[in-house]
């Protein structure tokens, strides 16, 4: 396992794609001068 | 995330974005998405374990999963906090996140207001908050905003021969700035009053964008986007608006006490020079308007010509002319018949009159403990301008012409309208050289531009009609609120559905030429 991100470490970048068809790149691509970002668990 | 989709309006009015993603299939990230209606954007199709292993997450490949993990990002993208779970139970608190931002954007505030914050501890009772809103609807636009234009200007843009009268912000020996014009300093700009000029959302509590201080107070003391074209944008993302109308806030401060019409025209040439450059690189998204002063006509159309090619949208002039003309008047006409030949609306913006323009019912009006009176009524000498042109019938020598009445309100309009076609079917109308009742050609050919916070709206849009009203913030200007957002939304919540879309941008697009509103994810449905 990696290390975890700490505070003041830079996001590290990604590429995603969203329900609607759209590819984020990802932490540029965030909307809002802060930004949540929830890895949640998937169906199982 | 049911806590987070609970707290979204909670969260976007702190300016924070929310992104979920997972391991699961596109299907069902549908799923989840349309079972729990989520608002904000999910992702879907990650990968064990490299997804997992650039954060650091825990994850299991027999179920592929990533437990949850979960992070706020600040504004240079760098984890502010991170929480990680080994299953099912730990997750960071929406509530948490908004009192966490909260915090943050206190401090920053704290830390960047300049020493000059006290200039402008207005009562802050009216106002909500610390926020930036954002506009539920896509594709809105401004119609009428101001930059601060840089304080050497026209030292760089004017024409070598007016060099030796210069215009601009200036800061005296005694430590306060003041506005030069001709090359003197201004008797009707009080001094210091330039600290507060752009001072909408310190007055309003709202975080300025930390800035490395220029030592004017005329920028230092500005909200983020007044003076910065890359800001400006930055606002209308985070405000959620498409467009933004540009007009001047010394270039509506100037012209009443510029007597000398070849130097007023060789200001507004260095002006319209430099408000096309700086809304150049925007794609579109700030409208360059240019300023017109009409005390030399020739000079005047010459420039619009000008202003036209290099790009400019609308040119917008003063209530009032030098030469005591009204602006309606036929000395005019040949602007009046090149902007309708061009396509450009003209439109009728307040600023600073002469003093002999001023009402002289109370003397003169310009004392500091009338600010309020002043302002209330600034209003009347747009619609003086206005009304001059339907008395000397501007609108059937030019149907075309479009008029656009900007920063005076709009509530009136509707009695303004009545009044003027009762009083032109009475004796006292015969002199007006029009065919047409005047609101017939309000209904054809002109525009008028509202405050966010215009309640009487409601009435008066449908009644006067749709097609002719826009919105307008008035940033970065200290005397109008900095929750036009919020109002607009709420405002526009009251209108008929048919009305709203024409507000928030659709009437600007037509009256300036501008691009139609995107139809893909055009927001809400008005």
């Amino acid at each position: 396992m990696a290390a975890p991100l700490k505070p003041g470490d830079p996001f590290p970048a990604l590429e995603v794609t969203t329900t609607d068809g759209r590819t984020l790149h990802v932490p540029a691509e965030l909307t809002g001068r802060y930004a949540v970002i929830l890895y949640y668990r998937a169906w199982w | 995330m049911a806590d987070f989709q609970a707290h979204l309006d909670e969260l976007r009015a702190h300016d924070v974005s929310v992104l979920a993603l997972s391991t699961d299939s596109r299907e069902k990230a549908r799923e989840t998405v349309e079972q729990d209606r989520f608002g904000f954007p999910v992702a879907w199709g990650l990968g064990i374990p490299e997804d997992a292993d650039r954060i650091g997450a825990l994850y299991e490949t027999k179920r592929n999963i990533i437990q949850p993990s979960e992070f706020l990002l600040g504004p240079d993208r760098r984890v502010l906090h991170a929480t990680y779970s080994s299953g099912p139970i730990g997750r960071i608190a929406a509530d948490d996140v908004v009192k966490l931002v909260g915090f943050l954007e206190a401090r920053a505030q704290a830390r960047t207001w300049p020493p000059g914050a006290r200039l402008v501890s207005a009562p802050r009772l009216h106002y909500p908050p610390p926020v930036l809103h954002r506009l539920p609807y896509d594709g809105a636009i401004d119609a009428d905003g101001h930059v601060l234009e840089p304080p050497d200007l026209w030292d760089r843009y004017l024409e070598p021969a007016y060099r030796d009268r210069p215009l601009g912000v200036r800061k005296g020996p005694d430590g306060l700035e003041y506005l030069e014009i001709a090359g003197k300093p201004s008797k009707m700009v009080r001094k210091n009053l330039p600290a507060g000029l752009g001072a909408m959302d310190l007055v309003g509590n709202i975080p300025l964008p930390p800035r490395v201080p220029t030592g004017l107070k005329y920028l230092d003391n500005a909200g983020l986007g007044a003076w910065d074209a890359k800001e400006r944008l930055e606002r209308l993302d985070r405000e959620n608006l498409a467009i933004g109308i540009l007009y001047p806030t010394l270039g509506v401060l100037w012209e009443a006490e510029c007597e000398d019409l070849e130097l007023a025209q060789a200001y507004t040439r260095a002006y319209n020079r430099w408000i096309v450059d700086f809304c150049r690189d925007s794609g579109g998204r700030l409208v360059p308007i240019a300023h017109l002063s009409l005390g030399l006509p020739a000079e005047a159309e010459r420039e619009l010509a000008r202003a036209a090619r290099e790009g400019v949208k609308g040119i917008f002039i003063a209530p009032f002319v030098m030469t005591k003309k009204p602006p309606g008047h036929p000395d005019h006409d040949r602007v009046f018949r090149l902007a309708e030949e061009i396509g450009v609306p003209i439109g009728i913006h307040p600023a600073f009159e002469p003093f002999w323009a001023a009402p002289g019912r109370f003397g003169r009006m310009t004392d500091a403990s009338l600010s309020f009176l002043i302002n209330v009524t600034a209003p009347d000498g747009v619609r003086h301008a206005f009304t001059s042109f339907f008395q000397f019938g501007v609108f059937d020598k030019f149907p075309r012409l479009k008029v656009v009445v900007l920063e005076s309100g709009a509530g009136w309009i509707g009695y303004w309208l009545e009044r003027m076609d009762a009083v032109c079917a009475s004796p006292l109308g015969r002199n007006v050289p029009l065919r047409e009742k005047p609101s017939f050609y309000f209904r054809r050919q002109c525009w008028i531009s509202c405050d966010p916070d215009e309640r009487s709206l409601v009435g008066v849009i449908p009644l006067v009609g749709e097609r002719r009203f826009f919105w307008a913030s008035d940033f970065p200007h200290p005397d109008h609120a900095p929750e036009y957002v919020k109002e607009l939304g709420e405002l526009v919540e009251l209108l008929p559905p048919s009305a709203r879309w024409p507000l928030l941008g659709d009437n600007v697009r037509e009256a300036y030429g501008l691009p139609p509103r995107p139809e893909a994810g055009a927001g809400r449905a008005a």
